[in-house]
């Protein structure tokens, strides 16, 4: 539900981001726990040393760019996001939709994310509410700030399978949005949160 | 009953000083230069030509590391010992391990009865223009509160977890999580925490940690 390109279309300079954030990812879970000896790590570290440089004079201080004329926010802001962005290396990423009055977002988690042995680090998991509930808040056109969130984690939840999280608004009031969702794996409860979101006036 | 946690030093098992083992030395070189490609590839103004040399790159030493890469950080240890486990699971933990690409990493200390985590985050985190993400900052609260739940030395998983959002989170300045247990209850433990910047309260948050029954998770596991 995020402005992302999708389809076979892509622009080039945003299919040479994803190709890299992607070898990124395999990276960065290569480096993960890795059984890789001294040596190997260290060339490794070198050959990482030498791109790193070459990334270096186009570094960005911000992932937000200046507005668009219009005022509406650059698509690349959604491109670059730490959960749902597919260039950015952090995000899994998560793939949020709109489903009538609900957003659902599906992703699978690999041991770069592994908190306790099998399972989500529960870090990440209050992360994944937080993008999914303030998505549901925006079917609402609030556009907010998360105000307080809560997570009630009921089973730990698995690597390598596809978790669901969904959420849909309760109540909105004046100043604020309430917002609830669950994560499942095929059917079976992982975790409930419920968010207050602060609404930001209009200008 | 789990191994108690010095006063004054990390809460976590995570080696500190010269004498680091060769492969945690070049891991930590390479976790480091991995921040920095994940830091170069976030928001990047590189054209399609450069993305596609570095892509190119990555691949090769992805391929280089793809036969080392296990499927869980846990490979034979379990999480046997808790804070003080094993220092493989906590060098490569996603928030606190200085091995792991993902983790700023955050460093926790125990001050005395409370846990004080300081990081600082820069653009990867980024959420709303110039402010840490709100998910990063519920799960170093996570990290923090279960920190603080080591000290009852009982063996624990987060059972909820509330964070209350005061004011956003700057990037690029040092920011500072205390944890400490409020209560103990039967089979909880009960934590608060703060999140500082300066004198600035930017968040506060309440976590339930529920005892578990470690021999679940001190199996080896393949």
């Amino acid at each position: 539900m995020h402005d992302l390109h999708e389809g076979p279309d892509l622009p080039a300079a945003v299919a040479a981001s994803r190709r890299a954030a992607d070898a990124a990812r395999r990276v960065v879970a290569g480096l993960t726990a890795t059984g890789a000896d001294a040596a190997t790590l260290a060339e490794v570290a070198t050959a990482l040393e030498r791109l790193a440089d070459v990334l270096e004079p186009h570094r960005a201080a911000s992932r937000w760019p200046a507005p668009r004329a219009d005022g509406t926010p650059d698509p690349r802001v959604w491109e670059s996001h730490p959960l749902i962005g597919p260039s950015h290396p952090l995000a899994p990423p998560i793939r949020v939709e709109r489903h009538g009055d609900r957003a659902v977002g599906t992703v699978t988690f690999g041991h770069t994310y592994e908190g306790p042995p099998g399972a989500v680090h529960g870090g990440i998991v209050a992360a994944m509410f937080d993008i999914i509930l303030i998505s549901a808040a925006s079917i609402a056109e609030v556009a907010g700030l998360t105000g307080t969130l809560t997570v009630r984690y009921r089973a730990p939840t698995p690597l390598l399978r596809e978790i669901r999280y969904e959420a849909q608004i309760d109540e909105v009031r004046a100043r604020t949005a309430l917002v609830s969702g669950r994560s499942t794996v095929d059917g079976v409860l992982l975790a409930e949160a419920e968010g207050i979101f602060v609404r930001i006036p209009r200008a | 009953m789990l191994l108690p946690v010095p006063d004054g030093g990390l809460v976590h098992n995570i080696h500190e000083g010269p004498d680091a083992p060769d492969e945690i030395v070049a891991g930590r070189r390479a976790a480091d230069a991995a921040r920095r490609i994940v830091a170069g590839l976030t928001a990047t103004r590189a054209d399609a030509a450069t993305l596609a040399e570095v892509a190119a790159g990555l691949e090769a030493i992805a391929e280089v590391l793809d036969p080392h890469t296990p499927t869980t950080r846990f490979p034979e240890t379990g999480l046997h010992g808790g804070v003080q486990a094993d220092s493989q699971v906590w060098e490569s933990h996603p928030f606190i391990g200085p091995g792991h690409p993902l983790a700023p990493p955050l460093r926790i200390v125990r001050e005395g009865d409370r846990a004080v985590g300081t990081a600082t985050f820069g653009h990867v985190y980024e959420g709303p223009p110039g402010c840490l993400h709100g998910g990063i900052v519920a799960a170093m609260f996570d990290m923090v509160l279960g920190a603080a739940a080591s000290f009852a030395q009982r063996p624990t998983l987060t059972g909820t977890l509330t964070v209350k959002y005061r004011r956003p989170t700057p990037l690029m300045t040092p920011i500072r999580y205390v944890g400490w247990i409020d209560r103990l209850e039967e089979r909880k433990t009960i934590t608060k925490g703060e999140a500082w910047s300066g004198d600035d309260l930017l968040a506060e948050g309440e976590a339930i940690f529920v005892m578990i029954d470690t021999k679940r998770y001190d199996q080896p596991r393949s």
